[in-house]
């Protein structure tokens, strides 16, 4: 199998992604998703499930109610919070992409690795409800165990039996970037056989009210990232899992390898508390990480699925990042944010990206951006004539709102 | 290439000490620190019992208990360690937290102050930072800024298990030449939603005592902790003539895939060995048992350990019976205690042990603190959803 580019690394330093699953505002699956990225649908709509008559963002892009319809498995899962609904089910989809049964792997040999910003927050919800409103003896407690942000990777290692190391990460928005970047060392370092690694975040009315509250979220209900009109992001939610290992396992075991994840990097801007440093340079050093690792140069990258949400500060300090690392070509660049489309999915917007990126190495054509958009910033925002162009690098970035971590990820074309 | 990574710096604030001095000297007499709760009004809760911090937050502070704890326990370890700040490469330094709840509201009256729809409307400016301080993400970001810092920054929620896997993060970084220089931080306040969720899934005491691996115990208390642990290399240590509290040796962690509440030894024991890797097991000197004192976990654990540990007894104490247990902090802050307890030449006491379970065949340390010049102590910690950590710290010289 020819592949581009890297040089005198051994097969089992590289790690690759062989399966890929999502719950996001589209519904469940991932072809749902690149589907409608590739079309520039919105799946950002007038949130009906709670009143918003006292909020100035009267929108929000939520996952549909009868995603986990295709949900198998005990009772038990049909009760479970959504957080773990919709990971599980990402994890189902991942796994039957990468081929899985029972013998795949030896089950000390894989771990779950999952990000989270807002971690259980529904559940923590009811169960300060039922304090408030009851007695604190009243409080369930088959609820009260799923409310530690390790619930959800606890439930999938339950489910199929995998007893390697176990992480739960929640921090700031770039998490699932930490998570992949763990999940390549415990790789490379032979630790383990496989990683499924993911995100989750899903938002409740109170994650909503209290985002408007704090005047973050878009009073003119529009996700427009990059633009000058921008005043604000709109929440979304989903949960997304991929399936990591190295190419060396992966063809060894006859997988197909959907991309290589050949860079990656994390950092924090270490600026100001709920502020993104103006020049990015949380991001740009996460960009260069990642481009480094890679052996990549910012003209080769194809593709850029952006972390720009919307917001004053972070587009900004994106484009900014931007124009740093990539200089010229960040005028060329095709790049898009997604959540003009998807919403601020917080961490699961980290593998929506992600995903997006491997769609597009793997020849599935490049998220729309929006085709009425006028970024306030040079560049070249992907339209539906271009979106079909085929791309061998692409960039993931993720970048916190209020300013702190950022991720990147770059993957590359397997042929 | 692999390096030697070793602790420079330790800090705690703790229900039997604050500082290191007082923490260690609470440790070597055996002091209690579950008392009735004084944080928040406790009437409507079945226990009242638990082991808090006496540390208040400075007047006027603009942030929550927890992130004012976390960032006091920051400045005190990287003092210990008298690490200048601004000679760091920030790139290369991190700050990896362990916090399961981070700056929530921890009582009823809190949490309608800053949470909606409790509260609603535009949130004062003068509230925006702490309305945003709310969880663990926050207390991190808060962290980096404070060290300087722009390398590595997560938060692990590994819940139980969350100070030693962060502790094995930051050995994980350091040894992959990731970070020079990275601080563990651990800290939990007690809240209402934990006292309440651990009283119903009936895993605390309803007599005031945590009472590891005697055959009355009936349940763990939470406590309340903040401690930070800084982790260099170790040729970076000895280049700038720091001390050097411990060496960690091994790190070792797996998953149960059991079940959420209820522990499986196997899994502990893949973690104690895989932390024992390199270090022969006749070595280990002591250990610190994960030792909730709930019926199940110190059965488990007790299996586990005469598992590894087949030809002897080892001497095993639990720490939470002086600290509760505190959640994502305990792991951080009982690794404190452990090389406060190495460096004072004993081995903390297990309190209110007045008969062994007969199912804990184990040599617990108890009625006093056992003199001990331990080179090699083996830290456990096993966590809800069964995810297992341990750690192994061996003591150098420098």
């Amino acid at each position: 199998m020819g592949l581009t580019q890297p040089k005198h690394q051994d097969d089992a330093q590289r790690v690759v992604v062989t399966g890929m699953g999502a719950v996001s505002p589209y519904g469940a699956g991932v072809p749902r998703l690149l589907g409608a990225l590739r079309e520039g649908t919105s799946a950002i709509g007038t949130i009906t499930d709670f009143d918003v008559a006292t909020c100035r963002c009267t929108t929000g892009a939520r996952v549909p109610k009868d995603s986990v319809a295709g949900l198998t498995g005990s009772n038990n899962l049909r009760r479970a919070p959504r957080a773990t609904q919709y990971s599980i089910l990402a994890c189902e989809e991942a796994l039957q992409g990468a081929g899985y049964t029972p013998s795949t792997w030896t089950p000390e040999r894989v771990g779950v690795f999952l990000g989270t910003y807002r971690a259980m927050t529904e559940v923590s919800e009811e169960i300060w409800q039922r304090i408030i409103t009851s007695e604190p003896r009243f409080v369930q407690p088959l609820l009260f165990q799923e409310t530690v942000t390790n619930a959800v990777a606890s439930a999938i290692s339950i489910r199929w039996g995998w007893r390697g190391t176990n992480y739960a990460i929640s921090a700031g928005n770039a998490c699932g970037f930490q998570a992949l970047h763990l999940a390549r060392h415990a790789l490379v370092s032979g630790r383990a056989d496989a990683i499924i690694v993911g995100t989750f975040d899903i938002f409740t009315a109170a994650n909503h009210y209290d985002m408007d509250d704090l005047g973050m979220l878009s009073a003119s209900n529009v996700s427009a990232p990059f633009e000058a009109r921008r005043d604000g992001f709109i929440m979304g939610e989903g949960a997304a899992v991929v399936v990591l290992e190295t190419l060396a396992s992966a063809q060894a075991r006859g997988a197909t390898v959907l991309a290589e994840l050949a860079g990656l990097g994390v950092a924090h801007d270490g600026h100001a508390f709920a502020a993104n440093h103006p020049e990015g340079r949380g991001l740009v050093s996460a960009m260069q990480q990642a481009l480094a690792r890679a052996n990549v140069s910012p003209q080769e990258v194809g593709y850029v699925a952006a972390a720009g949400n919307s917001s004053q500060s972070l587009d900004r300090a994106e484009a900014a990042a931007l124009l740093t690392v990539f200089k010229e070509a960040s005028r060329e660049v095709p790049i898009s944010s997604i959540k003009a489309l998807t919403g601020e999915a917080m961490s699961a917007s980290d593998m929506f990206n992600l995903i997006a990126c491997v769609g597009a190495v793997s020849g599935g054509g490049l998220p729309v951006h929006g085709a009425e958009a006028r970024p306030e910033f040079d560049l070249n925002l992907v339209r539906r004539s271009k979106a079909a162009r085929p791309v061998e690098v692409a960039l993931a970035d993720s970048y916190s709102y209020f300013g702190g971590n950022a991720g990147a990820a770059l993957l590359r074309a397997v042929r | 290439m692999t390096r030697k990574v070793v602790v420079t710096g330790l800090s705690a604030l703790t229900p039997i000490g604050n500082g290191l001095q007082a923490f260690g000297e609470g440790l070597r007499l055996g002091l209690d620190g579950v008392r009735e709760i004084e944080g928040w009004n406790a009437s409507r809760h079945r226990v009242r019992h638990a082991a808090e911090v006496r540390w208040d937050k400075p007047e006027g502070s603009s942030y929550s208990r927890a992130t004012e704890m976390a960032l006091a326990t920051l400045e005190d370890a990287v003092a210990d360690a008298g690490l200048d700040r601004a000679s760091l490469d920030a790139a290369r330094t991190g700050v990896i937290l362990s916090s399961n709840q981070g700056g929530m509201a921890p009582s009823v009256e809190r949490y309608r102050e800053l949470t909606a729809p409790y509260r609603r409307g535009a949130v004062p400016d003068g509230r925006v930072l702490r309305v945003l301080d709310g969880s663990p993400t926050a207390t991190l970001d808060l962290l980096m800024h404070r060290m300087g810092a722009r390398g590595l920054s997560l938060n692990v929620s590994t819940a139980c298990s969350a100070g030693l896997h962060a502790l094995g993060m930051a050995y994980d970084a350091i040894r992959m030449d990731e970070a020079d220089v990275v601080v563990v931080a651990g800290v939990e306040v007690l809240t209402e939603p934990a006292q309440a969720g651990f009283s119903v899934l009936r895993a605390l005491s309803n007599n005031a005592r945590v009472r590891p691996f005697d055959e009355q115990r009936d349940g763990t208390l939470l406590g309340e902790g903040a401690a930070a642990i800084v982790v260099e290399r170790d040729d970076r240590a000895r280049a700038r003539g720091a001390k050097v509290w411990a060496e960690i040796a091994g790190y070792g962690s797996s998953t149960d895939a059991y079940h959420m509440t209820r522990p499986l030894s196997e899994g502990a024991v893949r973690a104690m060995q895989e932390a024992l890797a390199g270090t022969p097991h006749q070595d280990v000197d002591w250990i610190k048992a994960h030792g909730t004192a709930t019926p199940a976990n110190d059965v488990a654990e007790a299996t586990a350990i005469q598992a590894v540990f087949p030809e002897r007894q080892v001497p095993v104490t639990s720490i939470k019976s002086q600290l509760g247990h505190s959640l994502g902090a305990s792991g951080v802050t009982e690794a404190v205690g452990v090389l406060l307890a190495m460096h004072g030449e004993f081995i903390p006491r297990t309190l209110h042990l007045e008969k062994l379970d007969k199912a804990c065949p184990l040599d617990v340390v108890a009625g006093e603190a056992r003199p001990s010049k331990a080179r090699v102590v083996l830290a456990n910690a096993f966590g809800f959803g069964g995810n297992n950590a341990a750690i192994c710290f061996k003591r150098t010289t420098l």
